[in-house]
């Protein structure tokens, strides 16, 4: 798959050899100092560490809101708050959860620092554009939050905004919906500009075939946010239109069809799952490719099953409505086509693991991260297939069998995906090393209290207990405390975690090595930690695969 | 776990024990190899990586066999899934009613029941209305499961029991506030226990006809009124003791001047029988200032000497 053809291998990323000249972006003296040199900045890793520090933040704000949410279901009845703060609260987790970090996810944060870097471009295409994007998203998200704090309370719909419940209830859907529509304009223009940068910026040399995997999996990502992200927009601006004007599109006392609504909802909120899980599919792959020390096992496989995911992935979305009481001609296609986006996830996964064998292993954290990933993504995607299953979903879909399983996918997959990808890049993006034994610590925490939360949900799920319940029966309470004391591990972990990062900003051993990890073969590796402003100071030529050697070892 | 309460779990358990018993070994296979490979290849053993770019065959087998293995998956369950969407024509027929936050299971011969008692072994097709907005039925034990969509017609589920005894009914779509106190249950008796029931409650129905049809408040209206609210899923959402639930208290609001909104507009109005009348099956002309539109139509719904009933127990809480 990769280029074998090249006859001489000589060292090609000569252009890139450090020289004393170069200062790194956090040094470069541009119009703009202090906080603006950030606010104001074009630089694709500024913004990429803009987006990052947002999203962790709210990351923290959605956390706390899952540590409130385990802490009343630990006994049936009331514990902390009342049923209609409950919803509040399972709403704003999910909303925060999904758009204001899931969404933008890995690609806007490490996707911007590094896409142009492993791609051999000085910026993205459209650098001003980014900004703008970045500033939509902090729009969305200021939105967000006052929709939380004013008005007549926080939205009590589900992060879903399920019609007609979602027209009718007195809290604040509107502007939640708002906020929405803003982050999506975000998330299509960070779209459009990877595409474009992708297709244009590429340095000589780099065919597609040549690409890093993670570039290949933003670049599937991309297509998606473009193409889908548009019909969610409009799907809320009609919500609010019906909400102000008493328009009758999605609640059936006026004349509409909340079906309609959930095909809306779902044409773009199924795909979005993968514009998150994507990136971090692609970030897993180039972790383990460098701790491994070896090339990627069949590193085309693995690309185009991207592709394909992306592909099947746009066309699953009514399989959440299985139960919705829509046709048995949609729900036998929609089935089948939910079996089929399993098949390019198992390839990636056999890829991975055989990408293991014969290679030279290095158990640092990223690497740790990515192998609980795989193990956590697997029982995602198992119990995916079960809920594929038309029977099986019956009794399962919108239990908390359901709620196990996003999570596995979403917090095990791209929550566990960035955490790897963090440690990874770490040095390459601040010019430090994190501090080793608590990370190791933190991510045993992180792992174990990850499935004492979740595993017992698949149970609970299996025995009938339904989702956003903030009341339960006796008889489901054994595993409820369970996964309460899971949450409580589980955090532990993640402050343990986040807290080791931020303080190995300042205190972690300063690592300017181009490549800290000995294994990196892609182009990020052969430019200085941090990058300097234009990342690299002559284009390199690329002559031969993203995970084949300078200098071959073997051959 | 995988008990044979009703004959549509049997189609649910075997799909599920193949997919989960396939999966488990992919699991444990695929988690083993990885552990064995770390530590095989920890680059303290394996210093020098060897360079494999990829194996043409057995990139077919592990495309081959997931692809096989989720056809049979899908099949498996599309099997089950015909069964569960096909009633028998004989099946005993009962309408049920979803509405904030509560069931209503009416019987084809009048007879209305917050909770559904059903005959063992005999098959029961529950056809599926809503009255404001998404529900699920939902009975774990039977592993059955159908969302009721407001003016959606023709949503049902259907099952046979095995077992007498008495199980849980959920709302399994979130529903707002009191979603999680959306319950009900499933009663399920021998066929004789059922027919005297339906008999008892039949006669209980047609009693209270004639109380209501007779005159004009025979001085326990009120009390049929108070059943009904029960009944009728009104008590959800209005205390008849002042407390302000989802919508305002009964208490004293009969001959009441209050503030409402209609169409935009503010406006007093006086709380008389026509109003209350209107308010039940029209709440949304008139929405009382300080609440949400949230009251279910009950068009179709009451009939008029229900909404006597009703008015009557209004009235008595002064
Ligand atoms: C889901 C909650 C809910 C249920 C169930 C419900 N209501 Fe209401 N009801 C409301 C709300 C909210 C209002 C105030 C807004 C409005 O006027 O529509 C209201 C208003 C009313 C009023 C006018 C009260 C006033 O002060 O003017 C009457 C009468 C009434 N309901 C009767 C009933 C009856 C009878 C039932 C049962 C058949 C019922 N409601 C069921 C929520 C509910
Ligand atoms: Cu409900």
């Amino acid at each position: 798959m990769s280029d074998h053809a090249a006859p001489v291998r000589k060292p090609v990323h000569h252009g890139t050899v450090p020289n004393a000249a170069d200062v790194s972006f956090y040094d470069f003296k541009g119009r703009w100092s202090g906080i603006y040199s950030w606010i104001f900045s074009t630089d694709h890793k500024r913004i990429g560490i803009m987006y990052l520090a947002l999203q962790v933040g709210f990351f923290l704000i959605g956390m706390a809101l899952g540590f409130l949410i385990r802490l009343e279901l630990i006994a049936p009845g009331k514990t902390i708050v009342t049923a209609q703060t409950y919803n509040a609260i399972f709403t704003m987790h999910g909303v925060i959860m999904v758009f204001l970090f899931v969404v933008p996810g890995l690609s806007a944060s490490l996707g911007n620092f590094l896409l142009p870097i492993m791609i051999g471009a000085k910026d993205v295409q459209f650098p001003r554009v980014n900004l703008f994007s970045w500033w939509l998203f902090l729009c969305g998200a200021i939105l967000a939050v006052l929709s939380f704090t004013t008005g007549s309370g926080p939205p009590d719909t589900g992060w879903t905004f399920y019609a007609p419940y979602s027209i009718r209830t007195g809290t604040n859907v509107t502007m939640a919906a708002m906020a929405v529509f803003v982050l999506g304009f975000s998330s299509i223009l960070t779209g459009l500009n990877f595409v474009t940068t992708v297709h244009r910026m590429r340095a000589p040399g780099m065919t597609f075939f040549r690409m890093p995997l993670f570039v290949w999996a933003l670049y599937s990502t991309a297509w998606l946010q473009v193409v889908a992200t548009p019909v969610i927009g409009i799907t809320l601006v009609l919500i609010m239109v019906e909400r102000a004007f008493g328009i009758g599109v999605f609640d059936p006392v006026k004349g509409g069809d909340p079906i309609l609504y959930q095909h809306l909802f779902w044409i773009y909120s199924h795909p979005a799952v993968y514009i998150m899980i994507l990136p971090a599919l692609g970030a897993i792959s180039d972790i383990i490719a460098v701790h491994t020390r070896r090339t990627i096992f069949g590193y085309g496989f693995i690309a185009m099953s991207s592709v394909a995911i992306a592909l099947f992935g746009s066309v699953v979305w009514a399989h959440h409505m299985f139960v919705s009481g829509q046709s048995l001609v949609a729900n036998f296609v929609f089935s089948l086509l939910t079996m089929i986006v399993a098949i390019p996830s198992a390839i990636k996964v056999f890829n991975w693991v055989a990408t293991l064998y014969k290679g030279s292993i290095q158990l640092e954290t990223p690497m740790l991260y990515a192998l609980a990933f795989i193990f956590l993504f697997m029982i995602g995607g198992f119990t995916g297939m079960m809920l594929g299953v038309l029977s099986v979903d019956v009794h399962v879909h919108d239990t908390y069998f359901v709620v196990g399983h996003f999570h596995y996918v979403i917090f095990g997959g791209l929550g566990f995906s960035l955490f790897g990808a963090l440690h990874h890049w770490y040095p390459k993006m601040f010019g430090r090393m994190y501090h080793q034994v608590p990370s190791k610590i933190a991510w045993f925490l992180a792992f174990v209290g990850f499935n004492t939360l979740y595993l017992p949900m698949f149970i609970m799920g299996w025995e009938g207990m339904p989702r956003r319940y903030y009341d339960y029966l006796p008889e489901y309470q054994t595993w409820h405390v369970v996964s309460t004391v899971g949450s409580w591990i589980l955090i532990a972990g993640l402050l343990l975690m986040f807290g080791n990062l931020l303080r190995s900003l300042k205190t972690g051993k300063p690592c300017h090595e181009l490549d800290p990890w000995g294994g990196g073969r892609t182009l990020e590796w052969t430019v200085p930690s941090p990058p300097p402003l234009e990342n690299f100071d002559t284009i390199p030529h690329i002559t031969h695969g993203p995970y084949d050697p300078d200098v071959p070892e073997h051959k | 776990m995988l008990s044979r309460l009703s004959n549509i779990a049997d189609q649910i358990n075997g799909p599920m024990l193949f997919i989960t018993a396939t999966s488990l070994v992919m699991l444990i296979g695929i988690t083993a190899a990885m552990i064995y490979f770390t530590f095989r290849y920890h680059s303290r053993r394996n210093p020098h990586p060897e360079d494999i770019h990829g194996h043409r065959v057995l990139e077919i087998v592990w495309t081959v066999v997931p692809t096989i293995l989720a056809f049979g998956f899908f099949w498996y369950g599309w099997q089950g899934y015909r069964y569960i969407k096909s009633p028998p024509p004989d099946a005993i027929q009962i309408d049920v009613t979803g509405r904030m936050w509560s069931w209503n299971h009416t019987y084809e011969n009048g007879v209305e029941s917050p909770e559904l008692y059903i005959p063992v072994n005999q098959a029961v097709k529950l056809n599926l209305h809503s009255q404001d907005v998404l529900h699920s039925y939902y009975i774990p034990a039977f592993k059955v499961k159908q969302d009721a969509v407001p003016n959606v017609p023709g949503l049902f589920l259907w099952f046979e029991a095995y077992q007498t005894g008495t199980y849980h009914v959920f709302c399994a779509e979130y529903c707002g506030m009191s979603h999680s106190a959306m319950l009900s249950k499933v009663h399920v008796v021998t066929a004789e226990e059922y027919n005297t029931w339906l008999e008892t409650e039949g006669a209980k129905v047609a009693e209270m006809k004639k109380a209501a049809e007779s005159g004009e408040d025979g001085g326990n209206l009120h009390i049929l009124g108070e059943a009904l609210s029960k009944s009728k899923g009104c008590t959800a959402c209005h205390s008849s003791d002042g407390t302000k639930l989802i919508g305002p208290s009964y208490k004293g609001i009969y001959g009441k001047t209050e503030t409402v909104v209609t169409a935009g507009q503010e406006r007093q109005i006086t709380v008389d029988d026509a109003y209350i009348k209107h308010s039940m099956l029209k709440p949304t002309d008139d929405i009382v200032k300080g609440y949400q539109p949230l009251m279910p139509s009950q068009e179709g719904l009451v009939s008029e000497a229900e909404i006597k009933a009703l008015t009557a127990y209004i009235k008595s809480l002064q």
